[in-house]
């Protein structure tokens, strides 16, 4: 090695020979990044401190705040300009959630509620009653919800005078004020929409069946005959190509799912599909058939064409103990079959809006 | 003055002989493990405070509807959340009533009512203040089983029991049922700690051994509807309640009147931990030793009964044979 390689070489080792201006610059960029992390550091800890410190003051003084502000609504004659109140006797089965259904629709349609957020939800629950499908069911109406529910009247005493004025007290707790006959429903004035989720769910369903057809939505009670879908789909689906059959109960549950299935009936059970997204199914499709209940009511709500069966005499023409029955009871039963004709051609008479009798 | 002589007042005398068990998800997790170990605390503190009613308050705010660990529940999505949870909620014969708040002024009105009345509660009115809740960990619950050789147990959510039992009845067939879970996170929409899911091939291959071995074994798969391989739907021997519209009431229902239970540590096994039903969890973390207070590779919690088993292994063929085994001999 020569005498000038050697210079160079100990030159391009040597730590103290100044460096060239760019890497200069990515040096002192790098030791400014760590002075600044730890700056952010500190701030991000002195931050988070006090943070830890006030938490506790920032919530109490917001618990206060907000409780006094709550009370001072409550010590008026009358509910808070933004909130409905509505208290039910959840009994549960079919007809009390489509009852429970139809009253909140009526309380909802009237003109004044219309800007309130919020609903008040006193429930005095029995045993019977699942208390998750009441709230699914009164999310549809796009309000938060505050629910009370007790399991007996006694404890529902106790909380109600905390949640409504004083001269309310005793009206949110007549549970049982409603009368057992005939009940109304008031079709068009009401704003029934399926939450997002629900909404999205129920349409990704149909349009990953087949997003070119058209949806007919059969309600069935859960215990009939699954045989009864047989005919359905030699007679009804063959002169209807374009529609394909969607199979549901009234209560979003079956008691057994088909052996095989068809391209015409579906089975959104197989999908997974929970209670409030067969709700939307029902609003999302082109037509319901099926007994008064929640999945009808929907329907109808959502402004779809329902045609209403009578769940009893359906199951009489077509439950198992029945089957060997005269060819002339059997022939009754035809009517389910006409109605579903009318509905799907589009000959039944559509629901007005107004008040329409579901009982 | 006059203000606290009204509704306040009143949510004060609500609040006496009764303990409040606050979930607030602006800080709490939605989730079915947390929501059955919150429920047997709140049980503790009940009877820590001698007091056999309990009330409910469930807080969540559209405005803040989750904590920062679960970003992906929005205000557009948590009601279809809280609808699905709300029967882990019912899991408990004290309850005296169930309030759930979305408006922050009403919810604020009930926790300043059970300041003033000093209510007891689960987390303590400080810790909520503080928005810190042990919502994991064994602690409380172990020191209450030292102390007293027992721990309050969950109980099925009542109105959920006949058409549990129906469809026991129905899809059993005389058979012995076991209720199953897979955890199965990656399949979701939103995986999370994907580490602790199990194997689904072992599972598989072990239904259709226990097709052979154990014929009269039928198995109840639960959970989320994505969270199974479409293989299972096939197998004779398993039967999946979600497909005939089912829910997470009916299959705490199951699983908490006593049908046995096997399946991956996750949130199903966490409502077995705390009830009768004879079970075998499998696939614990290691890491969650430190938490539930317990050496790694312990086979029961100090609270667990001698049908109570845990398994601190990644399931194998052989490993879910020897642990079934064990369970059948003893049921």
């Amino acid at each position: 090695m020569s005498e000038t390689d050697r210079k160079n070489s100990v030159a391009f080792f040597d730590p103290v020979k100044p460096r060239s201006f760019v890497v200069e610059l990515v040096y002192r960029a790098t030791r400014m990044k760590q002075i600044l992390v730890k700056i952010w550091l500190a701030k991000e800890g002195i931050g988070r401190g006090l943070s830890l410190v006030f938490r506790p003051v920032k919530s109490t003084l917001a618990i206060v705040a907000g409780g006094l502000w709550n009370a001072k609504h409550l010590s008026a004659d009358w509910m808070p300009h933004d909130t409905i109140l509505f208290t039910y006797h959840a009994e549960g089965g079919v007809s009390d959630l489509t009852r429970f259904c139809v009253e909140l629709a009526n309380v909802m349609a009237r003109p004044e509620r219309e800007r309130c957020n919020y609903v008040d939800l006193i429930l005095l629950a029995d045993d019977g009653a699942t208390v998750p499908e009441y709230l699914t069911v009164a999310r549809f109406f796009g309000k938060r919800i505050n629910a009370h529910v007790g399991r007996d009247a006694s404890v529902l005493e106790k909380v109600v005078p905390a949640v409504v004025p004083r001269r309310l007290v005793k009206l949110a707790l007549d549970f049982d004020r409603r009368d057992s006959g005939a009940f109304e429903l008031a079709v068009g004035a009401v704003n029934f929409r399926a939450p997002a989720l629900y909404a999205n769910l129920a349409r990704d369903f149909l349009k990953g069946t087949d997003c070119r057809k058209k949806y007919c939505f059969l309600c069935f009670g859960e215990d009939w005959d699954i045989r009864l879908f047989t005919r359905i789909e030699t007679e009804i689906s063959r002169r209807y190509p374009e529609w394909k059959f969607v199979v549901g109960s009234t209560t979003g549950r079956l008691a057994s799912l088909p052996d095989q299935t068809s391209s015409a009936l579906i089975w959104p059970g197989l999908a997974g599909l929970d209670f409030g997204t067969q709700i939307a199914l029902a609003m999302e499709v082109d037509a319901v058939i099926g007994p008064r209940c929640i999945f009808t009511l929907a329907a109808i709500l959502g402004r779809r064409d329902v045609a209403f069966v009578d769940e009893a005499s359906i199951r009489s023409q077509y439950s198992a103990e029945m089957q060997n029955l005269s060819g002339a009871q059997s022939a009754a039963g035809d009517g389910f079959v006409v109605q579903l004709e009318r509905l799907l051609s589009g000959t039944l008479a559509k629901t007005q809006e107004g008040r329409t009798a579901f009982s | 003055m006059e203000l606290l002589r009204g509704s306040l007042q009143a949510e004060v005398e609500a609040s006496r002989d009764c303990v409040l068990g606050i979930m607030d998800f602006r800080y709490v997790p939605y989730a079915l493990g947390d929501a059955c170990t919150w429920l047997t605390k709140l049980q503790i503190v009940a009877c820590e405070s001698d007091i056999s009613n309990i009330e409910i308050m469930l807080v969540t705010l559209p405005n803040r509807p989750s904590s920062p660990l679960q970003p992906h529940i929005t205000q557009h999505n948590y009601a279809h959340v809280i609808d699905s949870l709300l029967p882990a909620f019912l899991c408990c014969e004290t309850i005296r009533s169930v309030r759930l708040f979305e408006h922050e002024r009403k919810a604020m009105h009930r926790i300043f009512g059970a300041m003033l009345a000093r209510m007891p509660s689960w987390p303590s009115i400080w810790s909520h203040l503080n928005m810190d809740l042990d919502f994991i960990s064994h602690k409380q619950i172990n020191k209450f089983h030292a102390r007293n050789g027992w721990i309050p147990k969950l109980s099925p959510p009542v109105q959920y029991l006949a058409e549990a039992s129906k469809f026991k009845k129905i899809h059993c067939c005389g058979k012995k049922p076991f209720v199953v879970n897979i955890r199965q996170s990656a399949l979701t929409r939103n995986p999370a700690a994907v580490n602790r899911d199990s194997p689904a091939d072992v599972w598989l291959r072990f239904f259709k051994l226990a097709e052979d071995r154990w014929p009269d074994a039928k198995f109840i798969l639960v959970g989320g509807f994505s969270e199974w391989d479409r293989a299972f739907s096939r197998c004779s021997n398993v039967t999946i309640p979600r497909l005939y519209g089912l829910g997470l009431g009916h299959e705490l229902a199951l699983l908490l009147s006593g049908t046995p239970f096997i399946g991956t540590s996750s949130g199903f096994s966490a409502a077995a931990t705390f009830s009768n039903t004879p079970y075998v969890i499998t696939n614990i973390e290691h890491r969650a030793a430190k938490f539930l207070e317990v050496p790694i590779g312990i086979e029961c919690y100090p609270f667990g009964n001698e049908r109570q088993w845990l398994s601190w292994e990644r399931e194998t063929d052989g490993l879910l044979e020897a642990l079934f085994q064990r369970l059948w001999d003893s049921v």
